[in-house]
């Protein structure tokens, strides 16, 4: 039996189609490998669900490949972490840290937005003061941003620590503070008044524009080159430390499949969909195939009771109407996926049993079981080493067959917002897409890749029972 | 006879089928409390409205409180709240068989109605035109091209139909609905992105036949997209496999001109299960109705299905999945009568 | 003249994994009321000789020729839709292969016999009545007109495909093994019946068998072929009296004898593949009396009037 599996596996591969169909199962399961030993394993409340974690990157942008496509330079996003200070030295009673990097900028555009973040402080006696400052390729300086650390509360013991939880975020380019700084700047170039209301949103613009005396700030060009950025933090009691601080030129691109409407980088959710996928596809598959193969030899060969028993009820559930009954126990029972996997299984396994049970009845007077029968062998062996092995070809066939309608049929489940929240998959960030408008408006990066890769994975599947197709059945391949 | 009797047990399985999802919606209804909730919903409307009524009446709020707490009773026993759920159930089960579906809290037909059996007869029409429009036109494909790859084995054409099987299987209708829009309704301004009549709805029954029509166009392209390549296949094998019967050599002996031997010989023998997978294939696309009417906004009960999910309309959902089984049934015993007369060798 | 002509007869088929030679020339006559035998082992090549009669094709054949003359007529050279109009089933019929599937399961068999006669134009009456007619010339009652196949035994099935193939008064009747899938009893009735009408009817056949027993009931000459060539032609008496090719020897010491007092022996050997087939003799890796000329292309040697072999031992009674 073994020698002549051998050989259909050998002609499975020498098909188009089984050829096509391993390699990319391959790559698929490669791919999953890598994102289950690189993915923390509550990825998705953790690190998907939670807007904090994105909160840097910018929203609803494409990926940084079209800038291939035109002339037109889309500002790419950019971050600087900066955790060792550049420079320190005593000052006073304390210390003055700076923390320095420059950047040069080469996009036809403005950044999209500009934050800034200061990591954990500790401080012993009076809080650090911090500022950030930029000096431009014009060779003119800006102070954008000044912040006293928060004072001490009553009663609260030494070393105070700040922002280690949550780091303290600023917005540059909606901070009222950066507003007067940077008016302030403005008054000294223009040589005029400027009012906090003629910069209100456009600090992007003003901070890596190109101005002039006389200029209008309607329409500034942007100023390529060289800017040079310095954080300088002053603190009053030597033994003060911070853990750094962040800054970040947001883009109009972003990573190689762009971010979503809060900013969530589409590629990491694309990937963790490999492993969800193909588990959800091939657990449903394995357990609906064994369940229904063994119902089907035990009710083909037992017959009697059994058999009435396990036609009746493979009878009535495979009449059912899969999906509204699906939707209607996930609304009721909550959306889990497992739940999914369940009730997928639980009205899979009859169509199986039906098929296997008159496959068994037509081996069961064959020359072989009625040999190993004569010579004593028990039930359970002859179903086991006599029936299986013959119908196990074909079961394989059945078995990858049923992981597409698995995969699909979950997706249509996300789609519908019944998805599980707790693991994201393509159908979701589909879903999510789709609610949110991404389709009406053009976000092509957002709803394509996943719906891409559901019909890819699908497919692979439906190509890889095809080549097993006139494998086992001689009828078609005479055809093909 | 027996035919009557092959016919009688079919629909008895189906039958069972309807009664197993019903049984199994009441259970899991049941044991998670959503029935007790539903119910108990009910009975604090109801005496919220005999409170308002009586509050004028009645001076002394401890008389009030009295008359209502034993109403209270009173609606409990009446809707067997007074008992754990399971021995409601057959009278539930019973509810529902008979098409009392209950009330929407906040969902309304087009007319107004909060009763859920108005709300979803009203849409059943337009998913039975959405779904047939479809499936005729699918099967008309499926059945010309089919037939033609079957004429040329071995074509580029003919081998390449099993990918496009392979392609239209994987190939969600909702996924390719969103691709049609963004493509047809967005980028080109072509047609409208979803509804079944324009606002405000055309004036005279042809205009409006028309405008229906207009917006019918994006949703069952996607369908038939989405399914004809499985057709074609289907069609193809089926045709493939009869033309290599004996009986079909023995017509050609016979002198009989080619294209009857076609008809006569091979489709009319195949024909029995390209029905079956076309009904099935009706059957299956209703469950997918829910995903297409709802990217489409056509409103039909799949997108009812949606607004449901979305609003957490417990009794809509169930007079659904109710409605979806029942036709889903009803479909699978035509498919057993067609078969039936399609078929000599089952009519005994 | 004879009635009916094969010359040459070749027919190979493309396959995955090379060309079948199915049939490598073929040549014999069939005269007026007639049945002339064609004997041979099961993948020999004969259900592809009978359709290739016809002219029906399996759709993977590769190579087809040789000559067909029906009547004096040349049949082979007809373009196809003449040949589908004039000769098949009006002046060849043929009982298939395995009467199970013969007929159309979703038709009635009254239908499926009438068919032929519809396509010609006859009235539906008529036909009607010459259905009846022929079923019970073949012993069924009329009213199985009505029935549909699945209703019928093998038996029932059998005789009206056999009525089916007399329907149109053909001149030339090919049997592809009628017997082969029924019952021993029943296979004696159908025999009977196919005896009873050659006389009554006068009706010339070719009688395909791998039973040289069976052809030996009905045949007047008989055909032996082997991996796709007719090895021996002759008279009934000739081939079983006297057998001059070794192969016909051995099928003939292989077929168990009611009288016969030596038991049956096997043929040894397998027959060989009919992809790259050697020059020379099919059968000399079996054969007992294999000698060097052997592998050398075989000339059909005439060893009486009414017997001819194909085999290089009676190559001095003709050079
Ligand atoms: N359509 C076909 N394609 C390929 N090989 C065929 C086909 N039909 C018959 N053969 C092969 O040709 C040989 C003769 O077959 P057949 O004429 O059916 O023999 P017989 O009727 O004597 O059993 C066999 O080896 C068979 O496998
Ligand atoms: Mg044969």
């Amino acid at each position: 039996m073994s020698t002549s599996n051998r050989d259909l596996a050998k002609e499975f591969l020498s098909t188009g189609s089984g050829k096509l169909g391993t390699a990319l199962f391959i790559m698929l399961l490669a791919i999953s490998v890598f994102v289950i030993a690189t993915y923390p394993l509550d990825f998705g409340t953790r690190i998907w669900s939670n807007p904090k974690v994105w909160e840097d990157n910018p929203k609803a942008v494409p990926p940084i490949w079209i800038n291939a496509f035109d002339d037109f330079a889309r500002a790419e996003h950019r971050v600087f972490v900066l955790t060792e200070p550049s420079s320190a030295r005593v000052l006073g009673g304390g210390m003055e840290l700076i923390y320095s990097f420059g950047f040069d900028y080469t996009a036809d555009e403005f950044p999209s937005f500009l934050s800034f973040t200061i990591n954990e402080v500790r401080y012993f006696q009076d809080p650090p003061f911090v500022t950030l400052s930029m000096v431009r390729p014009d060779n003119t300086e800006v102070i954008i941003y000044r912040e006293l650390v928060t004072g001490p509360r009553q009663d609260e013991v030494l070393p105070i620590i700040r922002y280690k939880d949550s780091p303290k975020r600023v917005n540059l380019g909606g901070a009222s503070l950066v507003e007067t700084n940077v008016a302030r700047f403005l008054e000294d170039i223009l040589m005029r008044d400027v009012s906090t209301r003629e910069v209100e949103g456009k600090i992007e613009e003003i901070l890596l524009g190109s101005i002039a005396a006389g200029e209008q700030l309607e329409s500034l060009e942007v100023l390529k080159g060289e800017y040079l950025m310095r954080v300088r933090f002053v603190t009053f009691d030597q033994r003060d430390s911070t853990e750094g601080v962040k800054f970040v030129l947001g883009g109009s691109v972003f990573g190689l499949m762009g971010t979503d409407i809060i900013g969530r980088d589409l590629m990491v959710g694309l990937l963790y969909g490999f492993p969800v996928a193909l588990g959800i596809g091939i657990i449903t598959a394995v357990l609906t195939t064994t369940i229904g193969t063994i119902g089907g030899i035990v009710s083909g060969y037992v017959g009697g009771k059994t058999d009435t028993a396990l036609q009746r009820t493979s009878d009535i559930l495979s009449n059912i109407p899969l999906l509204p009954l699906l939707i209607f126990l996930i609304f009721i029972l909550g959306p889990r996926l497992w739940l999914v996997v369940v009730v997928l299984i639980i009205f899979g396994w009859p169509g199986l049993t039906i098929i296997v049970r008159s496959m068994v009845l037509q081996l069961r007077s064959g020359q072989s079981v009625e040999a190993a029968r004569a010579l004593g062998a028990s039930r359970s062996r002859i179903m086991s080493k006599h029936l299986f092995p013959q119908i196990a070809p074909f079961i394989f066939a059945q078995m990858v067959f049923t992981v597409p309608g698995a995969i699909l049929a979950e997706a249509g489940l996300s789609f519908l917002g019944l998805g599980d929240p707790s693991i994201p998959t393509w159908g979701q960030l589909l879903q999510s897409g789709f609610t949110s408008g991404a389709v009406y408006i053009g976000l092509w990066w957002w709803v394509l890749p996943p719906g891409l890769l559901i019909v890819l994975t699908a497919m692979i599947f439906v190509f890889l029972a095809l080549g097993v197709e006139p494998v086992i059945n001689p009828k078609l391949r005479r055809v093909a | 006879m027996t035919l009557v009797k092959t016919l009688a047990m079919r629909g008895l399985t189906l039958f069972g089928a309807l009664i197993a999802v019903l049984v199994l919606a009441v259970v899991v209804l049941g044991a998670t409390g959503f029935s007790d909730n539903l119910l108990n919903a009910i009975v604090s409307e109801e005496l919220r409205g005999l409170r308002q009524s009586l509050a004028q009446n009645f001076r002394d709020p401890v008389e009030l409180e009295n008359v209502i707490s034993l109403r209270r009773e009173e609606l409990r026993v009446f809707y067997g709240l007074d008992t754990p759920w399971y021995f409601r159930l057959p009278a539930m089960v019973l509810r529902v068989l008979t098409l009392d579906l209950g009330e929407a809290r906040t969902l309304r037909s087009f007319a107004g109605s909060n009763r859920v059996i108005d709300l979803v007869l009203e849409r059943l029409p337009n998913t039975i035109l959405l779904l047939t429009s479809a499936t005729v036109i699918t099967s008309i494909i499926g059945l010309y091209v089919g037939v033609k790859l079957a004429t040329q084995v071995g074509s580029k054409a003919e081998r390449g139909s099993s990918y496009l099987s392979a392609f239209s299987y994987a190939l969600p209708a909702w996924w390719m609905g969103v691709l049609m829009i963004i493509v047809f309704a967005f980028q080109f301004r072509l047609l409208p992105s979803g509804g079944m009549f324009s606002a405000p709805p055309p004036e005279g029954p042809l205009a409006r036949f028309l405008d229906v029509l207009w917006h019918a166009i994006l949703p069952v392209t996607t369908l038939v997209i989405v399914s004809v390549g499985s057709w074609i296949f289907t069609v193809r094998t089926m045709v493939l496999n009869t033309s290599q019967e004996d009986f079909v050599t023995v017509a050609r002996a016979k002198g009989i001109p080619e294209n009857k031997v076609m008809n006569r010989h091979i489709i009319r023998v195949a024909a029995p299960p390209i029905v079956t997978f076309l009904i099935l294939g009706f059957a299956g696309s209703l469950g997918g109705a829910i995903l297409t009417e709802t990217v489409f906004a056509w409103p039909g009960m799949g997108r009812l299905f949606y607004d449901a999910i979305l609003t957490g309309e417990e009794s809509v959902i169930i007079a659904l999945t109710f409605m979806f089984t029942l036709i889903y049934v009803i479909a699978r015993f035509i498919l057993e009568v067609l078969y039936v007369l399609l078929d000599p060798r089952v009519r005994y | 003249m004879a009635l009916f002509e094969a010359r040459d007869i070749q027919i190979h088929y493309q396959t995955s994994k090379g060309i079948v030679h199915a049939l490598n020339g073929i040549s014999f006559d069939v005269d007026k009321g007639e049945a002339f035998g064609i004997v041979g082992e099961s993948g020999s090549g004969k259900t592809s000789l009978a359709l290739g009669l016809l002219r029906l094709l399996p759709r993977n054949v590769e190579h087809y020729a040789g000559s067909l003359g029906l009547g004096g007529e040349d049949i082979m050279n007809l373009p196809e839709n003449e040949f589908r109009m004039k000769i098949r089933w009006k002046k060849i019929s043929m009982v298939f292969q395995g009467a199970m599937n013969s007929l159309n399961p979703v038709m009635r068999v009254g239908n499926q016999i009438t068919e032929p006669l519809r396509e010609g134009k006859v009235p539906k009456k008529d036909a009607h009545d010459r259905a009846v007619r022929m079923l019970e010339l073949v012993g069924l009652s009329g009213d199985i007109f009505a029935r549909y196949p699945h209703e019928l035994s093998g038996g029932m099935k059998q005789r009206v495909v056999i009525a089916m193939a007399l329907v149109q008064d053909p001149q030339l009747i090919i049997l592809d093994e009628p017997t082969s899938a029924l019952d021993v009893s029943i296979q004696a009735q159908i025999m009977n019946l196919l005896k009873r009408l050659k006389w009554e009817k006068k009706l010339s056949m070719i009688f395909i068998t791998h039973d040289i027993a069976l052809a030996s009931d009905i045949c007047d000459r008989l055909g032996v072929i082997y991996a796709g060539e007719m090895v021996e032609t002759g008279s009934l008496e000739d081939v079983l009296q006297r057998p001059k090719h070794p192969y016909t020897q051995a099928l003939l010491a292989s077929t168990p004898r009611l009288h016969g007092e030596t038991k049956p022996s096997f043929i040894p050997g397998i027959p060989p593949s009919l992809i790259a087939m050697p020059d020379g003799c099919k059968f000399r890796e079996r054969c007992p009396y294999a000698f060097e000329p052997c592998d050398k292309t075989v000339p059909v040697f005439a060893t009486s009037k009414n017997q001819k072999v194909q085999c290089w031992l009676y190559g001095d009674i003709h050079g």
